[in-house]
């Protein structure tokens, strides 16, 4: 460890170079991180916080809400079989506007007893017989505020902002709460169908639900999967990290990899007046797990940093536990790309420092 | 700096059991038609007290015999035994243990680390063999004052002088106080007087300390400080 550190410190631009670098990938892993997390949460931050496990859709609607609909006799045998633990939920579109601003979101409507209802952070919770909504809080960032009249299209039926919840969001819209039967009163085409029944239960419950004829049951895992479009977007994203993650691999691969070979006559020296090959790949592993720890922390507090500094339209979720999954990802990753130079360690003869220079 | 060489020596060659014995020991290359011998089967006994300067032209194989004689190349046939251990007995991961014990190592280039000043270049030796650090403090400081390096104490090397470099490189091969140093061709590079110097110093460690000392040399200059010189030609040793 002392070795270590002492030519780390008798090196300074090297290492800094060497450090700067792993830092400036640790930081677009992270930003790259934060940035897949709130597209994800844009896209279905309500699939992805909702406290459902399941959810009923018809089988040939494969999980999309959209494209389902459940009549009353299906939502019954559901809760026939699953008790309380089922409360059915139906989704649609909806333009609007707010005075003179034209805006659109997604209208769910659902049982305001069940657990489904959206937590609110401020202004009045949903309640059955109200004709208002509970809105996802990014509305606000279009001029919604509490009390608002907002004016469906094309027919001009009116809904009152009643309060604001978070994480809200589906299919990249902001989610409008509100109950089950204002939902059917401004949805007439849906003739007293429902989207889909989201269950809060166990998986021997839900396959034996599943297993009910026209009716197939998702997790929610696999639910957010078949949201159109979001397993394209986190694909791409995901792809890319992965990628980020692999060229930082090799990069410190390749650096520490050409600084051993440079120091093979101080190895063979070393090796020659009794420094065991276990000390030696451990000062050198010392060296790489110390300048990616201090590289990673300097880009982590960069990363957290610059999210304040990002314009509010951007997507971006980075909480605490991710960005210390990511980190150590990084420290791993560099600590197995050190097993190239460690092999050269090893094979280091300590006969080189027996020369014949003359 | 010149210590004078004129003191009564204390003479620890007569009844002492040898530090370094090779027997019959050789090193060939290949197989078959292809094989090179770099060394014929040699026998060399270096006592305690004793500096033997291996002399020989380039290529004759002296690096080879060097490095059998530090256990860091093992012999093709022949026996080698240092402070009465035979070296056959001992498995490969053993050896560094070994030579940070018992040897210590003169050699001809790269032989200081560039990124430790010169008392950390002394107390890497303890620190490897996991010794007391305060201890090593005190060696090291006794070391660079024996040595004249005490100025010098927190330079690094590429503000050394060459002749400053070999020194410290002694100073470092005593640090473990070792039985049998091995030096190669320390005073290459060295102009007459400095390399006069070096091997005087080592001369002066073997005869006071009783320490045995295998020095190989193509210069001719210093070997009038040596007990003995033998010499390799052709991989083959002459006494």
């Amino acid at each position: 460890m002392f070795l270590a550190l002492r030519e780390l410190q008798h090196y300074r631009f090297r290492s800094v170079l060497i450090g700067g670098i792993v830092a400036l990938i640790a930081f677009m892993v992270f930003m790259l991180t934060g940035l897949t997390r709130g597209l994800a949460h844009d896209n279905a931050a309500l699939l992805i916080e909702t406290p459902a496990s399941h959810f009923v859709t018809t089988r040939d609607a494969e999980g999309v809400f959209t494209r389902s609909f459940l009549s009353s006799g299906d939502v019954r045998r559901v809760t026939a079989a699953a008790g309380n633990d089922a409360t059915p939920l139906a989704q649609s579109f909806a333009s609007f506007s707010n005075g003179d601003k034209q805006l659109s979101g997604v209208l769910l409507g659902i049982d305001p007893t069940s657990f489904l209802a959206p937590k609110v952070i401020g202004g009045q919770a949903l309640t059955s017989g109200i004709a208002g909504a509970v809105v996802d809080s990014s509305l606000q960032e279009d001029g919604v505020k509490l009390g608002d009249t907002l004016t469906l299209k094309p027919g001009g039926e009116t809904l009152k902002v009643l309060g604001f919840t978070q994480a809200a969001r589906l299919n990249h819209q902001p989610v409008m709460f509100v109950t089950l039967s204002r939902w059917q009163a401004l949805n007439p085409r849906s003739r007293g169908s429902v989207s889909a029944v989201a269950l809060k239960t166990d998986a021997g419950v839900a396959s034996k639900i599943g297993a009910l004829s026209g009716l197939s049951v998702f997790t929610r895992a696999q639910a957010l999967q078949v949201l159109p479009g979001y397993k394209e977007e986190q694909g791409s994203l995901t792809m890319i990290q992965v990628f980020l993650v692999v060229v930082a691999a090799l990069v410190m691969a390749v650096f520490f990899y050409v600084l051993t070979l440079q120091k093979t006559p101080q190895f063979g020296l070393l090796k020659a007046i009794g420094a065991s090959t276990r000390s030696l790949a451990g000062s050198l592993v010392a060296q790489m797990l110390f300048l990616t720890v201090v590289a990673v922390l300097i880009a982590a507090l960069v990363t957290l940093g610059l999210v304040n500094l990002l314009p509010a339209g951007i997507p971006f979720t980075l909480t605490l536990p991710t960005l210390l999954a990511a980190s150590v990802l990084l420290i791993v990753v560099a600590a197995l790309s050190s097993l190239l130079s460690l092999r050269t360690v090893a094979k280091v003869d300590p006969l080189i420092a027996i020369g014949t220079v003359t | 700096m010149t210590l004078t060489t004129e003191r009564p020596q204390p003479n620890f060659a007569l009844s002492s059991a040898p530090v370094l014995s090779l027997q019959g020991v050789s090193k060939t290359y290949g197989d078959g038609d292809g094989t090179i011998t770099a060394l014929h089967p040699a026998t060399l006994v270096v006592r305690p007290g004793e500096l033997v300067a291996v002399n020989g032209p380039s290529g004759s194989g002296k690096s080879t015999f060097l490095s059998i004689a530090g256990a860091l190349l093992r012999p093709s046939t022949g026996q080698v035994t240092i402070a009465g251990q035979n070296l056959a007995s001992l498995s490969d991961a053993a050896l560094p243990a070994f030579r940070l014990k018992h040897l210590g190592f003169i050699l001809q280039s790269s032989n200081l680390i560039p990124y430790l000043n010169v008392r950390e270049q002394l107390t890497l030796v303890p620190h490897l063999a996991g010794e007391d650090s305060r201890d090593a403090r005190q060696k090291a400081e006794d070391l660079l004052k024996l040595l004249g390096l005490t100025e010098r104490a927190r330079h690094f090397s590429d503000a050394l002088s060459g002749g400053q470099r070999q020194r410290v490189a002694i100073a470092r091969a005593l640090m473990n106080d070792p039985q049998l140093i091995l030096a190669d061709e320390p005073t290459a590079s060295l102009d007459s007087v400095r390399g006069r110097e070096v091997v005087e110093l080592i001369a002066h460690q073997v005869h006071e300390h009783g320490r045995a000392a295998v020095m190989v040399t193509h210069d001719e200059r210093v070997l009038d400080l040596c007990d003995r010189v033998v010499s390799i030609v052709d991989g083959q040793l002459r006494e």
